[in-house]
């Protein structure tokens, strides 16, 4: 990620505008990966970049802006996750379609079956490998973003990596022989 | 077995590029003798591939629109901050003055209640002999000193007097005092004539 430097543009509307469009593709990817929908991802980019703008007084540039900005979306996309895990769980939501659908093998490259599966994993394991995988930072910015060690990004990659095999084996999509 | 446990764990950092050069070796030895992780690692790298990035398409105009979004929701949010600012402060005010109000207009409903009391001597002598009374106008009207509880007073202790006139045979000493008291001075001259009679 590239340096940038920076005087709280909060008080600077044009500084805060170009801060924006110098990261929204990064953070609306980010979302569209975790979430699916241009919707969702929308509305989470823009709360993203007005908890920028409200924390910018407070930014001790003790990390790199991008960095700063990745971990508020990482908190942002935890919190929407976890508030639509509670809302299926009280029923709000349709339960899980490939689960419902009862089909034995399913397309492993379904990219909302690929997201669905992605979201079943601890919400560590499941932050490094969209950072990792989709976004592809590299596990020391990985570590920054997250606020771990670059060896416990690692591990938790690699953790991830096995319980999503073992999930697709259990809804019956298997990688063996391929 | 212990190494494979532990190539297992390396083999997701083989493919993703994240290992150094002794590291990378020691999992290739480790594969080309061990069947079950070489079928792991096979898996591994096809899930793997399945989770490289695709493109999210971005239209062009989406930087522009979210800036403008933001800056909508970031003026709303200011709106509404500048009317708490203001709104805050009015109701509590609206708060206080309905305590207030409710405060005088049950001060002016227990004034109007003595006046309205039937049994008004036994009240009066009740409160007069427990203390209570002569502390009452400065405790109850001096805290809401308005021309309606003036008027109160007023009615109160000429209805007083009348009540304590016309009973007077009966009235204490001390009474006749509280009671004269109040007398314009035409009533206090016909108070006198009423008890010429009377022997103290």
């Amino acid at each position: 990620m590239a340096e940038q430097s920076l005087k709280h543009p909060g008080y600077d509307e044009q500084a805060f505008n170009k801060l924006v469009h110098e990261n929204h593709q990064r953070i609306y990817g980010l979302f569209r990966r975790m979430v699916g929908s241009h919707a969702e991802a929308d509305d989470l980019t823009q709360e993203t970049f007005i908890k920028v703008y409200q924390s910018l007084p407070k930014f001790r540039q003790e990390s790199s802006v991008e960095t700063w900005i990745y971990r508020i979306a990482i908190n942002k996309g935890l919190n929407y996750l976890r508030r639509m895990k509670i809302r299926k769980t009280l029923g709000l939501e349709f339960a899980d379609t490939a689960a419902e659908s009862g089909e034995s093998k399913m397309d492993r490259s379904d990219r909302n079956l690929l997201r669905r599966v992605i979201a079943k994993l601890p919400p560590r394991q499941q932050m490094v490998v969209i950072l990792r995988s989709f976004q592809e930072l590299s596990f020391k910015e990985i570590a920054a973003v997250l606020n771990m060690t670059e060896n416990a990004a690692k591990v938790n990659f690699s953790h991830a990596i096995k319980n999503l095999r073992q999930t697709f084996l259990k809804m019956g999509v298997t990688y063996e022989n391929m | 077995m212990k190494i494979c446990k532990q190539i297992e764990d390396l083999i997701p950092l083989y493919y993703s590029g994240d290992l150094n050069a002794n590291e990378r070796k020691l999992v290739e030895n480790h594969l080309d003798g061990c069947p079950t992780c070489l079928k792991f690692s096979r898996s591994t790298r096809t899930l793997l591939n399945d989770l490289k990035p695709v493109d999210i398409p971005i239209d062009k105009n989406y930087g522009a629109e979210l800036v403008v979004n933001i800056q909508n929701r970031l003026q709303r949010n200011r709106r509404q901050r500048k009317l708490m600012h203001y709104l805050v402060p009015a109701f509590s005010s609206i708060v206080l003055m309905i305590i207030v109000g409710l405060n005088v207009f049950s001060h002016n409903s227990l004034s109007r209640q003595w006046l309205n009391n039937n049994t008004m001597v036994e009240l009066y002598s009740d409160l007069t002999h427990s203390g209570f009374f002569s502390e009452m106008s400065e405790v109850a009207f001096e805290q809401i000193n308005t021309n309606e509880n003036d008027r109160i007073a007023s009615e109160l202790s000429h209805k007083i007097s009348a009540e304590i006139i016309e009973t007077s045979g009966s009235a204490p000493v001390d009474d006749y005092i509280v009671a004269t008291a109040h007398l314009t001075d035409r009533e206090f001259e016909s108070f006198l004539k009423e008890i010429e009679n009377f022997t103290l």
